[in-house]
């Protein structure tokens, strides 16, 4: 009881200060009619209706609304315990207690109770944080799922981009028809004749894998093709979810061989690209000594010619020379000059003897 | 035309048409199949090999056109089944819509 009516500050909620009140409002007016000593509840209370010093708050911070520091009940409610009071000389001592014992037991149960609706609300909030949970986990669950159903439709487009991928088939297939065209109009040009030849691809190919021997309930000695005209086989009596499954399956393979196509690809442009440049690096050093090579060989060449055109010169001059003119002109001159000392000789001959002749007549 | 589906596959995976109905849908399912088996092989190949077998459509029999996909396309066994069994899976999740337009149809 001691407890109970010890000021407790963090404790002012309305339902405890009521029961309090409701406990008051008959002691208070009671005017300290338990005269036992031994009677430790009631002796807490002073001949003047106060509440004993035991249990005044010790500071007043801490005298919360039911008491003052001096251990007197505030104003306020001592104001609701007078208009909720009656004399208590109407009252005897048992219906005192009795009434001390119902306050008691009524805040005990109040007490319970909040303690029990506290505690179901826990248990709701609990609840229904597990509830959110579960909602929240099926939620991620959903959207991965519908996330993996997006990835997967993208990655292995089917239908969103079924006619993307036969376009694409068929425009690689057209620039090979090339001028073809116009004999496919009947079919609906390059494109039209495209796509026949791609059903055609499917027909030859479904042919020669076997399944149709499967399906004709053929048993083909090899034992890769039984297996897989067993699979034919099972999937004509597959159930839906097993078609459903088996569609996943597919997806995922397909996405498989489109994924290690592209990495070929990749791989082959990488790999083209290494060997394109060892050649280029390789020719360009041997086409560089050809070219100096070639250069050389053409310098060596003019200068054979400069050499030979000298030579020639050379020779050249040197028949001119004792073939020349002037050798010629030397002779002419020689000869001149002989016939010119003959002259001489001979005018000088000529003279002596027109003198001699002279002198002798 | 090859019958990768037939009237009695619809029925077993709950699409109930007509048989005239059952015929132009079987045909453009058939069809439709052999276009994806043709795409993924067309896929698979480069340039110099798709020219090789648009050259050998022109002159070449079925048989000889299986044989060169055989000889060049490695997993053609698995890409035909593949698309088989995608197109039969894409069918049974629209066997409700199937039938719903048939019965507008009716």
């Amino acid at each position: 009881m001691s407890e109970k009516l010890s000021p407790q500050p963090e404790n002012n909620n309305e339902l405890s200060r009521n029961a309090v009140d409701r406990q008051f409002s008959d002691i208070l007016s009671y005017n300290n009619l338990d005269t036992d000593d031994s009677d430790k509840q009631l002796s807490m209370i002073d001949t003047d209706g106060r509440v004993s010093k035991e249990l005044a708050p010790a500071t007043p911070d801490a005298q919360g609304t039911l008491f003052d520091t001096e251990g007197n009940i505030t104003g306020e409610l001592q104001l609701e315990t007078k208009e909720a009071s009656k004399p208590l000389s109407e009252y005897s001592v048992d219906e005192l207690r009795a009434a001390l014992m119902d306050a008691e037991s009524r805040e005990s149960d109040t007490t319970l109770d909040q303690a029990y609706a506290e505690n179901d609300m826990r248990d709701a909030r609990a609840h229904e944080d597990t509830k959110l949970d579960e909602a929240y986990a099926e939620n991620e669950r959903f959207d991965s799922e519908n996330i993996g159903n997006t990835q997967e439709q993208v990655s292995t487009p089917e239908v969103t981009d079924y006619t993307t991928r036969i376009g694409n088939a068929t425009d690689r297939i057209s620039q090979w028809l090339g001028n073809k065209a116009e004999k496919y109009e009947a079919v609906g040009g390059a494109k039209g004749y495209a796509k026949k030849l791609l059903r055609r691809m499917g027909k030859a190919a479904y042919k020669r894998s076997g399944l149709e021997a499967g399906v004709n309930k053929t048993r083909l000695a090899a034992d890769k093709i039984n297996d897989f005209a067993d699979r034919v086989d099972e999937s004509i009596t597959n159930s839906i979810e097993n078609r459903k499954k088996n569609k996943r399956e597919a997806l995922e393979r397909r996405a498989q061989r489109a994924q290690e196509r592209r990495e070929k690809e990749v791989m082959d442009y990488v790999k083209s690209q290494h060997e394109s440049d060892a050649p280029t690096e390789k020719n360009s050093k041997e086409k560089r000594q050809e070219r100096r090579q070639k250069a050389n060989e053409r310098k060596e060449h003019r200068r054979s010619i400069n050499r030979d055109i000298r030579q020639a010169r050379i020779e050249m001059m040197q028949v001119y020379w004792d073939t020349s003119r002037v050798k010629q002109i030397g002779r002419i001159a020689s000869r001149y000059a002989r016939g010119a000392k003959g002259a001489v000789i001979g005018a000088v001959n000529g003279a002596r003897t027109g003198a001699s002749a002279e002198m002798n007549r | 035309m090859q019958d990768y589906v037939t009237k009695q596959m619809l029925t077993d995976l709950g699409i109930n048409v007509s048989d005239e109905d059952a015929e132009s849908l079987l045909t453009h399912l058939n069809e439709k199949i052999e276009e994806m088996i043709g795409t993924e092989i067309t896929d698979s190949l480069d340039d110099t090999q798709l020219e090789e077998l648009v050259k050998l459509q022109d002159d070449g029999s079925d048989d000889e056109i299986g044989e060169w996909i055989a000889k060049h396309v490695p997993d053609y066994q698995e890409i035909v089944q593949d698309n088989i069994d995608i197109a039969l899976g894409e069918m049974v999740d629209k066997a409700d819509n199937i039938n719903e337009s048939v019965k507008e149809e009716e």
